[in-house]
């Protein structure tokens, strides 16, 4: 007997599995649940990145990657100083992932560091304010 | 012409995305002028939404940086707009107009743009289409300079946006020349900005459609607007989203008069379209195919269902037709070309969320095993929206009603209430996804 | 799965199909889309409504009746692929450098004792992909091929290599109009796009023909009802699409709708079994996640089966408009195609049905000798082809265009008309009259395609 038409996500979470490659990080149940989540959307293409905010309020940050160009890209974040905090996998063309990290205030570095790719073009900065 | 409710509900969907029963109600009762009024100017002070706004499981939208969000972002304004034909014409726009594979702020600002420009002088929204950057990144008019022109944007200019033929190879050439001096500036974040350079244009002689001179971008654009083959070029492609019988040559020829003697305005067309008879013809038996989003926003709409899930984004991806990605420049194909049997099955797909999580959900307790099949269908249909269905479709779904309880020991059926609410979820999945709702 | 980024100025896939609708002669107004284990949708194209049962007898009897009948495949390379660094001149190489610039290729690889050279990318896959298959022999190239004063929009050129005719008006494609000669008229198998629309190229006037999508598994899913409920609705739903109307777009809805419910089980044969196994898996490895290659090996695996397969059509899913960054997008392009064309040469080996096959390459125009600023190249005359398979006549088997007498808007001249190709395969290969399917097809003469 089914009385109530409950619903199954598994169509849309499977096709959403297939485009989404999600890499959490550190933080504890705790921290995500207090701290906000602000969204980055970063387009990639050859052989530049497109940031589509400059900043972020300190937290829970994503990145939300599309690679618009041909290659190959991925997606490095560093402390200013270098030090990798996380990354996505390498993103096919016309693919997306996503990257979710705690961060503190300060400045920090996006790269693609497959092939040349940073040496022509593909770095930017983001900071994170209070 | 008289002006029942079938009159009302098929301008409703033809010019937006369908009609509560309410509306049908308020408006067949004002009358067809009024009502065509309401619907070409829209509200006085413009248009706003009503209802809440967008929250996906406790979250704001954030249209620039979450995938997705910038479809159902759009997608909400046309379930909550009080001004649906913009939306509509914007949707049009942005086919017609069709630029893809950009960073979605671009995209965004883009479709400000058409918004902006969707009723208004065509020439201007084309020439505002030609300098957003969206477009020039797409069609590699930004940086095309007077040493070696790029010839994109002029072909797709003539052939795709303004007048289908009679333009020369050479007319392309020479349009590419005259529309050179666009030039991007990058930072590390993105682009800054594309400005014009006068430096960067080819200034010299060039013939274009008859003209000699030494054209810029806006003389080409006054150009091709003011070709003779313009005027029904772009009648004959909008009315095609209207309605889906192609017009006559006499309907095309008035029309064009409508348009040009208007000043190439937009609004006045669309008037004339929607109050065109040709709209109304078989009302009982409407023969456009809904587009994957009228289909989509059209049942969020007409049922009451505000966004709250995500789900409408790879909906409209696997129907075909996902906003801010159409599949080239020349947009996507409409009609028929909609159907096929994998879009049907996620059109049909649809029907689980909305019977789940959206205004039509059974409440528990709300459906009694023991209503008739006539009341049954009467629920679900008004549960629903109150659709137009033929009376086939009506006879059809009573029938499963009445044998949705065969299996069931008649001693039982009084208490068999979760089979009356299973009931209740069927017939409105079907009503909002058979035929006769894939068709407007 | 790549995904090709059009840059603008294209009209590829089902929007150049739907844009160019009204070119095509709409003969055939009845469309059955079903679905089923031969991959998701499969769309036919015939004057009456064709049950399964009867498309699956008459395919078997086409294929009973003719079983080493040989098979014609058609890849199409969208955008206009540019002759000179597919087949860089290395006899003319300084002229070429001169006209190509910083985009020209480097020390490119020699085509054999040709005088030509060839781009890098054709020899990636099996065997040494393209240049591999040319090395054995099975590959005849084609340069110069185009019609005399092309018309350079990808819409009306795409139209005349479509059709075999140069002309705007609504039109058959070349490879329908055979059909129609000497098709069967029961059997929509026999000429298959591998698409989830039909190519143009096999638009008939009467004989049915279909497409294919590339594999998805969906049905009609229903949540919270099973069993005899869920029977129930799906009854309802086959009699809600059942009926008579009128009108393209109605009948479509009712088509897709009613068809969208039966998962043929006479197509059981063909279906992925319940161990997971796969009765259509290619005997060799194709390129991951390219969807040409998938497709190909959709056609291969389609061939082999008696289903009477006389006629395939598919798409490259790259783009060959390359007006900017031609190293790159030319060089991806014709990877893709270099290893998908030697897998699907070597799995037709594999399974035997090599001898059965000729596989035609094609784009709709060339492109301009000259560079353009942004490393790229507009749209030109002379483009390149090629014909692939163990009969395929191999060699270059046309003459090269001279890159000092130019045409007078500065293209390559064309040194073969595709209609001269496409009679000499009818002829050639298929063993019919050319003038059923090309008119006037005595003028062009012919070349030896097959050997």
């Amino acid at each position: 007997m089914v009385a109530w038409r409950t619903g199954s996500l598994l169509a849309g979470a499977a096709l959403a599995a297939a485009l989404l490659a999600v890499v959490l990080a550190a933080p504890t149940a705790d921290a995500r649940r207090r701290t906000p989540t602000t969204a980055v959307g970063v387009g990639a293409r050859e052989y530049r990145f497109a940031e589509y905010r400059a900043s972020v309020p300190r937290g829970v940050v994503r990145f939300d990657l599309t690679n618009y160009g041909e290659d190959g890209h991925d997606l490095v974040v560093e402390t200013r100083r270098g030090r990798v905090l996380g990354r996505t996998g390498k993103v096919g063309s016309g693919r997306r992932a996503v990257l979710q990290l705690h961060l503190a205030p300060g400045t920090y570095r996006l790269v693609c560091d497959l092939a040349d790719h940073e040496a022509r073009g593909m770095h930017t900065t983001l900071r994170v304010t209070r | 012409m008289s002006w029942t409710d079938a009159h009302v509900r098929r301008l409703f969907w033809r010019a937006g995305f369908g009609a509560t029963p309410a509306e049908v109600r308020a408006w067949a009762k004002r009358g067809r002028a009024a009502t065509l009024d309401w619907v070409v100017d829209g509200p006085r002070g413009g248009a706003r939404l009503r209802g809440p706004a967008p929250n996906i499981r406790g979250r704001r939208l954030d249209p620039v940086n979450v995938w997705g969000d910038d479809v159902l972002w759009w997608i909400d304004r046309m379930v909550r707009t009080t001004y649906p034909l913009q939306e509509k014409l914007t949707l049009i726009w942005h086919d017609h107009f069709a630029t893809s594979q950009q960073d979605t702020p671009l995209m965004l600002a883009q479709n400000r743009t058409l918004r902006r420009g969707a009723l208004g002088s065509f020439r201007a929204l084309l020439g505002a289409v030609t300098r957003d950057p969206a477009m020039q990144l797409f069609l590699s008019l930004a940086d095309s300079t007077k040493q070696a022109p790029n010839e994109n944007y002029a072909r797709e200019l003539m052939e795709l946006f303004t007048l289908g033929s009679g333009y020369s190879e050479r007319d392309v050439r020479e349009a590419a020349r005259a529309l050179t001096g666009f030039s991007s500036r990058y930072s590390n974040s993105g682009l800054v900005s594309i400005a014009y350079r006068p430096d960067q244009h080819d200034d010299g002689v060039k013939t274009l459609l008859g003209r000699r001179g030494r054209l810029g971008p806006d003389d080409v654009l006054d150009l091709v607007t003011t070709q003779r083959q313009h005027a029904p070029f772009l009648v004959g492609k909008l009315w095609s989203y209207f309605v889906a019988t192609p017009p006559s040559a006499g309907t095309v020829r008035a029309l064009a008069t409508i348009y040009r003697r208007s000043g190439l305005q937009i609004k006045p067309l669309v008037r004339a379209i929607l109050s065109h008879p040709a709209l109304y013809a078989n009302l009982d038996a409407p023969d456009l195919v809904k587009a994957p989003v009228v289909y989509v926003a059209g049942a969020l709409r007409t049922t009451g269902t505000y966004v709250t899930q995500d789900y409408a984004t790879w909906m409209l991806e696997q129907m075909g037709q996902l906003p801010f990605d159409p599949p080239s420049v020349a947009g996507w194909d409409w009609g028929p070309a909609w159907m096929s049997s994998n879009s049907m099955c996620q059109r049909f797909a649809l029907g689980n969320y909305l019977v789940t999580w959206g205004r039509p959900r059974v409440r528990r307790g709300s459906a009694p095993a023991t209503l008739t099949p006539r009341q049954a269908f009467q629920r679900a249909w008004s549960a629903v929206g109150e659709p137009p269905v033929s009376g086939a479709t009506r006879a059809t779904l009573e029938h499963l009603a009445k044998h949705f309880f065969d299996d069931l020991d008649p001693r039982w059926r009084g208490t068999a209430g979760w089979r009356g609410e299973a009931l209740q979820g069927t017939l409105r999945h079907l009503l909002l996804t058979c035929p006769d709702s894939q068709l407007h | 799965m790549p995904r090709s980024i059009h840059k603008g100025c294209d009209d590829f896939r089902q929007t150049s199909a739907g844009a160019r609708g009204r070119w095509l002669t709409p003969q055939l107004t009845r469309r059955q889309a079903l679905m089923g284990a031969l991959g998701g949708g499969l769309t036919i194209w015939a004057q009456q409504a064709m049950p399964w049962a009867r498309v699956l007898e008459a395919a078997s009897a086409q294929a009973a009746g003719a079983p080493a009948a040989r098979v014609l495949v058609t890849v199409f390379l969208p955008g206009g692929c540019d002759l000179l660094d597919t087949l860089p001149p290395l006899a003319a190489y300084g002229q070429y450098a001169d006209l190509r610039g910083a985009m020209k290729l480097d020390a490119p690889l020699a085509l054999g004792a040709t005088g030509l050279g060839i781009n890098p990318s054709l020899t990636e896959g099996t065997g040494g992909g393209v240049k591999g298959l040319f090395d054995a022999g099975k590959v005849g190239f084609l340069p110069g091929i185009d019609y005399a004063n092309p018309d350079l929009s990808h819409f009306h050129s795409r139209h005349f290599w479509e059709t075999g005719l140069v002309t705007e008006a609504a039109a058959s494609g070349w490879l329908g109009r055979w059909l129609d000669h000497h098709g069967s008229a029961e059997n929509p198998l026999q000429g298959l796009t591998l698409g989830s629309t039909l190519s143009p190229v096999l638009a008939t006037s009467s004989a049915p023909v279909a497409a294919l999508e590339s594999p998805t598994d969906v049905a009609l899913d229903v949540w919270g009802i099973g069993g005899l409920q869920e029977r129930q609705m799906l009854d309802a739903w086959a009699k809600l699409a059942g009926g008579h109307v009128r009108g393209a777009g109605p009948q479509s809805v009712h088509t897709a709708a009613r068809l969208a419910k039966s998962v043929g089980d006479r197509l059981r044969p063909y279906a992925p079994r319940q161990d997971g196994s796969d009765p259509l898996a290619p005997p060799v490895a194709y390129p991951d996640g390219d969807t040409l290659g998938q497709r190909l090996s959709r056609v291969a695996a389609l061939v082999a089966q008696p289903l009477g397969v006389r006629l395939a059509t598919v798409d490259s899913d790259s783009q060959f408009d390359t007006h900017d960054d031609q190293a790159r997008d030319l060089g991806d392009g014709l990877r893709s195609a270099s290893q998908s064309l030697a897998a699907f040469q070597a799995d037709l080996e594999a399974r035997g049905i090599a001898d059965r096959v000729l596989t035609l390459v094609w784009s709709e125009f060339g492109r301009r000798p000259r560079g353009n600023e942004s490393g790229g190249t507009d749209h030109g005359a002379g483009g390149v082809a090629w014909v692939q398979g163990t009969h395929a006549a191999s060699g270059v088997l046309t003459d090269y265009p001279s890159l000092t007498a130019l045409d007078s808007e500065d293209n390559l001249k064309v040194t073969v008309d595709f209609r001269k190709v496409y009679a000499s395969l009818i002829e050639g290969w298929l063993g019919t009259d050319a003038a059923e399917v090309i008119p006037n097809a005595g003028a062009y003469g012919r070349l030896a395609l097959v050997r």
